[in-house]
């Protein structure tokens, strides 16, 4: 059984190599030249390293504010509790299920752990009815949900997910969050080049570079939940 | 407020200014300050939500979730037909109206018959309650329009003129950046400037704790704590 992705990834305007050029510039590596998005004249830093490193920024943007997300949907058997996650699953928004007999509705399950499935729904592995909570705990193989109670019947999972981010490889690939959070995977990665060890080393940039991203995620949670957006303890 | 096209030639010459750097050649590129003036305006939308747009979509029968045209970042309110959406949580749907992805306007009940909230799930998906049972209705969706994108020295932005100076301050900044050390520090007083500019226009980002460490905004209530330690004994 596999999941059925509903949605294609958005992408925006932004590119990888656009990302390039700017960072040339910040990091003084375009000589006294235009940066041309595809190298770094002096080398203190490769462009793929960058490029690594903007990966892994926008991976983390994802998660921390969920900006983007796709819906998918699986079918569940009776009695099975463990499915596997969509392969490029960061982070589940909300999860539905809904029985296959006509007229039933798609109930969202609140997220559980097993500590709390264990001290809070004792039969949760021996017996089946309509599920209520998903677990995504530390104590499952990686990438797999359980619901719990398991289905007593035939039905479908829904699921609104944030993916995984298109891989920046250098070659025009766009941006998956949106334009306006540019500037979260932008100071992100230079932060990351800044406090890597070697010449190029700037505590002071990499610090700034940092209240850069984390300003740039608590906008983006914002934008998602409004006024209603929790603060982030810095 | 008195609104104006600005070019982005206009732009980077009044960036030049600020830098007191004349020259296209000079330590600051054109094409440098063109990506700076780029990047000075989506941070900006991105903080005060400065540009708008407005997109319609029609409905599909029986569905909740649509995906939000590109051209939109957020979703700010939705219409449907014409009748103003509530906004609401995917929370309080999921908790307050279980089954709510199951409703349509045809359900009955107590279920309305024309959509009446409306959920944001992600930047680009946006969802209603209850769906709309016959489709090729209007759904409007008014948000955020994504940052205008200057391709040329001809193409032109609308700015207010008041949001110049704060938008050049923090350009200003943006360039100092690669000069690092004292240079760069010592702009970050024209980044507070900006950003309190830009908290004039948002007052959601007063919440923001990074925000508020920038402009030192808790440093008072740091020091004059609400509650005091009690001694032990007579007062």
């Amino acid at each position: 059984m596999a999941w059925t992705i509903l949605d294609t990834k958005p992408t925006w305007n932004v590119t990888d190599q656009q990302l390039v050029a700017r960072a040339a510039y910040a990091l003084l590596e375009n000589g006294n030249f235009d940066a041309t998005g595809t190298t770094f004249v002096f080398g203190q830093f490769a462009v793929q390293e960058f490029l690594d490193n903007a990966n892994l920024i926008q991976e983390r943007l994802m998660k921390d504010c969920a900006p983007v997300v796709l819906r998918a949907t699986q079918a569940t058997t009776g009695g099975q509790a463990r499915y596997a996650l969509p392969q490029d699953w960061i982070h589940t928004r909300r999860m539905t299920w809904q029985a296959q007999t006509a007229g039933s509705k798609a109930k969202s399950l609140a997220s559980t752990d097993s500590y709390q499935l264990d001290h809070g729904l004792l039969d949760w592995e021996r017996n089946v009815a309509d599920p209520s909570v998903y677990n995504e705990g530390s104590d499952l193989p990686t990438l797999t949900v359980e619901i719990a109670k398991a289905p007593s019947q035939a039905g479908t999972l829904g699921m609104l997910y944030v993916p995984q981010p298109v891989t920046l490889d250098g070659t025009g690939v766009k941006l998956t969050v949106p334009d306006e959070l540019e500037s979260g995977v932008f100071y992100g990665t230079i932060g990351e080049l800044l406090s890597s060890e070697g010449e190029g080393y700037d505590d002071e940039r990499a610090e700034y570079c940092e209240q850069r991203y984390q300003l740039c995620a608590e906008m983006a949670n914002a934008l998602i939940m409004g006024a209603e957006a929790p603060q982030q303890n810095g | 407020m008195a609104y104006t096209q600005v070019s982005r030639a206009q732009f980077r010459a009044l960036v030049r200014n600020q830098l007191g750097s004349g020259l296209a050649t000079s330590f600051w590129r054109d094409d440098e300050l063109n990506q700076i003036i780029q990047e000075a305006l989506r941070f900006y939308n991105l903080l005060t939500a400065f540009w708008k747009i407005r997109a319609t979509l029609s409905t599909t029968a029986n569905t909740s979730w649509y995906s939000t045209p590109g051209i939109i970042t957020s979703n700010m309110r939705v219409s449907f037909n014409g009748f103003p959406m509530t906004p609401v949580s995917v929370y309080d749907l999921d908790f307050g109206r279980s089954g709510w992805e199951s409703e349509t306007t045809a359900s009955g009940g107590d279920v309305p018959t024309r959509p009446q909230m409306f959920v944001i799930g992600g930047l680009n998906k946006v969802g209603i309650w209850p769906a709309d049972a016959a489709g090729n209705n209007g759904l409007v969706l008014d948000g955020i329009a994504v940052t205008p994108i200057l391709t040329s020295d001809a193409s032109l932005v609308d700015l207010g003129q008041e949001d110049m100076n704060s938008l050049l301050d923090l350009c200003q900044h943006i360039a100092a950046f690669k000069e690092g050390g004292l240079e760069f520090k010592n702009s970050m007083a024209s980044f507070k400037d900006f950003l309190q500019a830009a908290g004039e226009r948002n007052g959601i980002l007063k919440r923001c704790a990074t925000y508020r460490r920038w402009l030192g905004l808790d440093k008072g209530r740091q020091s004059k704590p609400l509650k005091v330690a009690e001694g032990v004994g007579a007062r």
